[in-house]
């Protein structure tokens, strides 16, 4: 089974190699150029490779799917769909990057997210499972490493106990992913959905296997405790590179694995566990929230049920499900980097923009700040006029199409108990409280303001003009 | 492009007054944002019969930001520019650009509400028109448990809205329906839905059970802010029935009509008797509302034509007088510093004009002929015993014997009986707070002379037969 | 068989044997046995060149660094710091676990039909080193750089962030005070510090 490899093959993971040789010169530049200008320089660079990546990816958008090296990665409108949403997080979280992460580290730092993007990229993109692991383990290395930057004792804590939950979950999935190649006898996607497999054990026990590493990957409950501790401890650009892209990825993974990959009449029955677990996920998260005094820990619980928002979106495997997935996950893209641009322009060394008790009275210090993280919380939380509200109607809609209304209930349930845990927040922005320690902002981040505003921009567009991108349905041959 | 401005105006103006330091442009705001309603009150007149209409979602089902008055919320539209006028030359809260800022974006996204012709722009602003109140309960109402009492019930109340409204779109297929006569929903999902629209509704209106945020947020909320909230935002459920549940789902609104009714007559007498027993100004009203609006219930769920009618003219009837109750009790509030009928007292000597506006609000509230809230609930009453609903007509007559007992109640323990010596009474009403009352008195008496420009709209439009099919006992 | 039950059982007690170790040295001589009883089980499944790449790259050479790491932190007589021992309040509800999911894989197993893929199983087994038999060094590099060239790209990638990110993580030894050094001063004492140690 030899293939011959072409250019089209490399063409296919171009926006790939772009992003990665971006990270080599990125390094170089770091090396070449004075101190006190390569901080800047490498963000700045790096974010443009993205930019020009996203060119690239975007342009091959329109043009037929290409199935390159063998199987091994699919060019398809549905992974460059996941790419381009990435290469975003990828990019608004690289501009946030500022203290603690040190100036002589900004260029690694800038470095290993640009690879982290690779990986997720790949797992966007994969046609087996065995670019699946890799790209999994190229995004979590990065970020391991990423987590430990800051110059604290929990961000060390949190990148050990990222670098051992999540070993232990990639067990978990590349023990499923032995079991599926046993099944099948190929590492390939496609030889997954030969029918003659739906009543293969070793398809339902590697599957299952698979799912626990997905489900892992994604924070769902009950795998969900490890996310608030290491987005707690890791540095803000690195959570919300987190909080995105890592599950951006999975749900690539998973969403191709679902719709294209399973021998038909399997997905009902070995999917159920799935959707009941993004159901505990959808409450659990909520409720998880209400006692956060922490906007990461605050954000983690809330990504956690908006993976089962997305979920319940997937659910019943319909094509508008799926476009309706994707246009929640480019919402909560959006609102995830706008938040946390918020608050980063009120960090120092510190990272005080994380800590919720900085936010009483920022209505009064900043009003502009405070309006726009309102607007980003209230997103969240579902209320219009923001993509948010939008999305879950959708979500709703299709749930209630595909026959998982059920979902959609707990959907219901889950928003009702989130707005509580949101409109906290945006309580203690403009309380009247007279006797708040006066908590002055830091350096002026223009970068971050410039996320926060593009973010508010894109989510008003994103509400009034609901595009979602129809060329998406995944293949995998 | 009308009802763009309406709705646009309001909220841009009204956020831009969030900005700034808190004590810049005090004076300036007050007149800005009087000016800002009165033009938003003579585009709003102007907008009759207007349509505007642009594409939202072509999929699961179409939906558009499709806005224009029906025949109904036409009024209802007109009601909200004159109440907010009145609220905002009523304003003398501290931080008042804020306030009136708060106040514009309420008008804002209620016109929102009301001129949405598309389900799913209706739920949009439905959610939309908490925000403000919210930010109101937080910043400047008593004790912050308020804020998120009244938010989360009524946020619940927009979920199952929202849910509802996407299993509408689902099964029909588009959401551009309010104001259509030809929508007929079938299925078997739709009890699901109508229950979906009824719990948002219900709790909006409120109706007994679900009324338990309502006292404590009129009493707490400042008072123009309460007085454009009970008048316009508590319609936007009675308004939700008419023109959602009555006009496309007329059969499954017939099923459960009993229970609506059973609804409204226990939230009628319930309202009615706490009243009497209340001791703070504002819960009396607040409970008084309660009672108003589940005689309106009880008028759409007996399906007549005229009991509608009556309903349309009730809705513009209450708004107007429990504006101006909330207003008045307002300026009492502001020069007295409390609500309370028992240290209250004797205050009608020093101030008569303040004792006239009074008095009026609460005639016109207890149904004195004349006056507009008499036309609404003789039209009720009228058209729920030509419905065959003998027995909920004569127990709503309870109440509105009842209503007279504690609108006096309220009257007499404020402006009545002798001087309290320990009250701070200060001047009478200057003429700017007279100008706030000013168009709702006038509208309460024009409308109790002749209400007929109320009722020109198509009950069978709203599936309302003369015949009553399914809301006989 | 046999031998498989047996290795099996090398491993499994020496995995455990690893991680309840009372040394780091011991941890580590229980890791080389490990590795060895796998390599010798990838031999008794014809994967020759596994078996090989097994012995020389773990056991060759990563436990080699496990030991020179022990070796230069000088603590490999020393006992792990003991903390509190939270094993036995985990060992029942973990044993429990781990009893229940073997019964699954024995009972899911049982029932898996043909494990081994028609294709692979027919394909010939020949004496290490020949061409295009399956395992071989032939067939093995055929594949890695035709079929399997992406997967392998992405692993060079892979030990790269490994690379700098380690570098990244260890090369700047920041202290955690308040009043932080300018790195280029804590070089010069990290150095100062090495030419003392060397001397001494």
């Amino acid at each position: 089974m030899t293939i011959n490899v072409t250019n089209a093959d490399w063409n296919a993971v171009a926006p790939i190699i772009i992003v990665a040789i971006t990270g080599l010169l990125v390094l170089l530049l770091d090396l070449l150029s004075p101190k006190n200008i390569s901080r800047y320089a490498a963000i700045l660079l790096g974010a443009a490779g993205m930019i020009v990546a996203g060119v690239v990816a975007s342009l091959a958008y329109w043009s037929p799917a290409y199935v390159a090296f063998g199987g091994a990665f699919i060019q398809s409108g549905f992974g460059i769909v996941f790419q381009l949403i990435i290469l975003i997080a990828g990019i608004g979280s690289l501009i946030l990057v500022r203290p603690p992460v040190q100036n002589e580290r900004i260029a690694g730092a800038t470095a290993l997210m640009l690879w982290g993007t690779c990986g997720a990229m790949l797992m966007a993109g994969a046609g087996n499972l065995m670019v699946v692991f890799l790209g999994l383990e190229l995004l979590s290395l990065a970020l391991y490493c990423l987590c430990g930057l800051a110059d604290r004792p929990s961000s060390r804590e949190s990148a050990l106990k990222y670098l051992i939950l999540s070993s232990t979950a990639s067990g978990f999935m590349l023990y499923g992913m032995a079991l599926l190649f046993g099944a099948s006898g190929s590492v390939a996607f496609a030889d997954l959905a030969n029918p003659a497999l739906a009543s293969s054990a070793l398809l339902w026990v590697g599957g299952g296997l698979f799912l626990v590493g997905i489900a892992f990957k994604l924070s769902l409950v009950p795998f969900h405790a490890w996310s608030p501790d290491v987005y707690e401890g890791a540095p803000l650009p690195v959570t919300a590179f987190m909080s995105v892209a890592t599950k951006a990825g999975t749900l690539a993974v998973f969403a191709r694995f679902m719709y294209a990959a399973l021998p038909a009449g399997t997905a009902d029955r070995l999917l159920l566990p799935i959707w009941i677990v993004a159901a505990i996920s959808m409450i659990a998260g909520n409720v998880g929230m209400l006692a956060q005094h922490d906007l990461k820990r605050l954000i983690a619980y809330s990504g956690i049920a908006q993976v089962g928002y997305i979920l319940t979106a997937l659910a019943g495997g319909t094509h508008l499900g799926l476009r309706y997935a994707i246009y929640y996950l480019a919402a909560y893209t959006f609102m995830n980097l706008g938040a946390f641009a918020i608050a980063t322009t009120m960090s120092g060394d510190r990272e005080e923009g994380s800590h919720l008790a900085n936010y009483r009275g920022y209505g009064r210090r900043n009003p502009v700040g405070a309006a726009l993280m309102t607007f980003f919380l209230l997103a969240m939380a579902g209320l219009p006029p923001t993509a948010g509200f939008l999305g879950k109607i959708l979500i709703l809609s299709s749930s209630v199409g595909a026959g998982y209304a059920w979902l959609g209930v707990v959907l219901i349930i889950g928003t009702a108990i989130s707005l509580y845990a949101y409109a906290k927040v945006v309580r203690a922005m403009y309380q009247r409280d007279e006797h708040v320690h006066a908590f002055e902002g830091h350096a002026p981040a223009p970068l971050a303001w410039a996320s926060a505003a593009i973010c508010f921009v894109v989510i008003i567009v994103m509400t009034f003009y609901p595009y979602t991108p129809s060329n998406v349905l995944p293949i995998v041959k | 492009m009308i009802e763009l401005l309406l709705i646009l105006v309001p909220v841009v103006i009204g956020a831009a007054m969030q900005f700034g330091r808190d004590d810049e442009n005090e004076k300036w705001s007050r007149w800005t944002g009087a000016l800002v309603a009165a033009v938003m009150f003579f585009l709003a007149l102007a907008s009759r019969g207007t349509e505007w209409s642009f594409r939202w979602l072509s999929r699961p089902f179409t939906s558009a930001f499709h806005f224009g008055p029906t025949a109904i919320s036409y009024w209802i539209v007109l009601l909200l520019a004159v109440c907010t006028f009145s609220a905002i030359l009523a304003v003398n809260q501290p931080r008042r650009r804020r306030f009136i800022g708060q106040l514009l974006m309420l008008e804002g996204t209620m016109m929102g509400l009301f001129l949405a012709r598309d389900l799913l722009a209706f739920a949009l602003f439905w959610d939309a028109m908490l925000l403000p109140v919210f930010f109101t309960l937080l910043g400047w109402g008593g004790h912050s448990g308020t804020a998120w009492r009244y938010f989360l019930y009524n946020f619940a109340g927009g979920l199952t809205l929202l849910l509802a409204t996407a299993a509408f779109g689902m099964l029909y297929g588009s959401t551009d329906v309010i104001g259509r006569t030809d929508v007929h929903l079938v299925g078997a999902w739709v009890p699901w839905i109508f229950i979906g629209f009824s719990f948002a509704f219900l709790v909006k209106t409120p109706v007994w059970p679900l009324h338990t945020w309502m006292p404590i947020t009129y009493s707490d909320t400042p008072s123009p802010m309460v007085a454009v909230v009970s008048a316009v935002q508590s319609k936007a459920g009675l308004y939700g029935f008419i023109a959602i549940a009555m006009a496309t789902m007329p059969d499954y609104v017939k099923t459960y009509a009993p229970w609506l009714i059973v609804l409204g007559i226990v939230s009628l007498l319930y309202g009615a008797f706490i009243a009497l027993t209340q001791n703070d100004a504002k819960r009396i009203v607040a409970y008084s509302s309660l009672s108003h609006l589940g005689l309106i219930v009880v008028a759409i769920a007996s399906f007549n034509p005229i009991a509608l009618q009556g309903a349309v003219l009730y809705i513009i009837a209450h708004g107007l007088f429990s504006a101006a109750i909330f207003l008045t009790l307002g300026y009492v509030e502001s020069r007295e510093e409390t609500r309370s009928l028992v240290r209250l007292g004797g205050l009608g000597a020093s101030n008569p004009r303040l004792a006239g506006a009074l008095c009026i609000a609460a005639l016109a509230a207890l149904g004195l002929p004349g006056l507009a809230g008499f036309v609404g609930e003789i039209v009720i009453l009228t058209g729920v015993f030509q419905a065959g609903l003998v027995w909920p007509a004569i127990l709503a007559l309870i109440p509105i014997v009842l209503a007279s007992a504690y609108m006096l109640r309220l009257f007499q323990g404020i402006m009545n009986g002798p001087e309290v010596p320990d009250l701070p009474v200060r001047a009478d009403l200057n003429w700017i707070e007279g100008l706030a009352l000013a168009p709702l008195v006038i509208a309460l008496v024009v409308l109790g002379v002749n209400p007929h420009a109320l009722t020109t709209f198509n009950p069978s439009a709203y599936n309302a037969t003369t015949v009553s099919q399914g809301a006989s006992k | 068989m046999i031998a498989f039950w047996i290795l099996a059982v090398i491993m499994l007690g020496s995995a455990i044997w690893c991680i309840s170790a009372s040394k780091p040295v011991y941890s580590v001589v229980a890791l080389l046995l490990h590795f060895a009883a796998l390599a010798a089980m990838y031999l008794t499944l014809n994967a020759e060149f596994l078996a090989v790449i097994q012995l020389i790259v773990y056991s060759g050479a990563i436990l080699i660094l496990f030991l020179f790491v022990i070796a230069l932190l000088s603590s490999g007589v020393a006992s792990f710091s003991v903390g509190p021992n939270r094993l036995p309040r985990i060992a029942i509800p973990a044993i429990v676990l781990i009893a229940l999911a073997l019964g699954f894989f024995t009972y899911a197993m049982g029932h898996a039909g043909a494990v081994v893929p028609a294709a692979q199983a027919g394909s010939p087994l020949g004496p290490v080193g020949t061409a295009d038999v399956f395992g071989s060094v032939n067939d093995f590099g055929k594949a890695l750089f035709t079929s399997y060239l992406l997967p392998f790209e992405i692993t060079a990638l892979l030990l790269m962030v490994a690379v700098i990110g380690v570098i990244l993580l260890a090369g700047d030894h920041a202290p955690y005070v308040a009043t932080r050094k300018h790195a280029a001063e804590v070089r010069r004492e990290m150095r100062e510090a090495i030419l003392r140690e060397g001397r001494q």
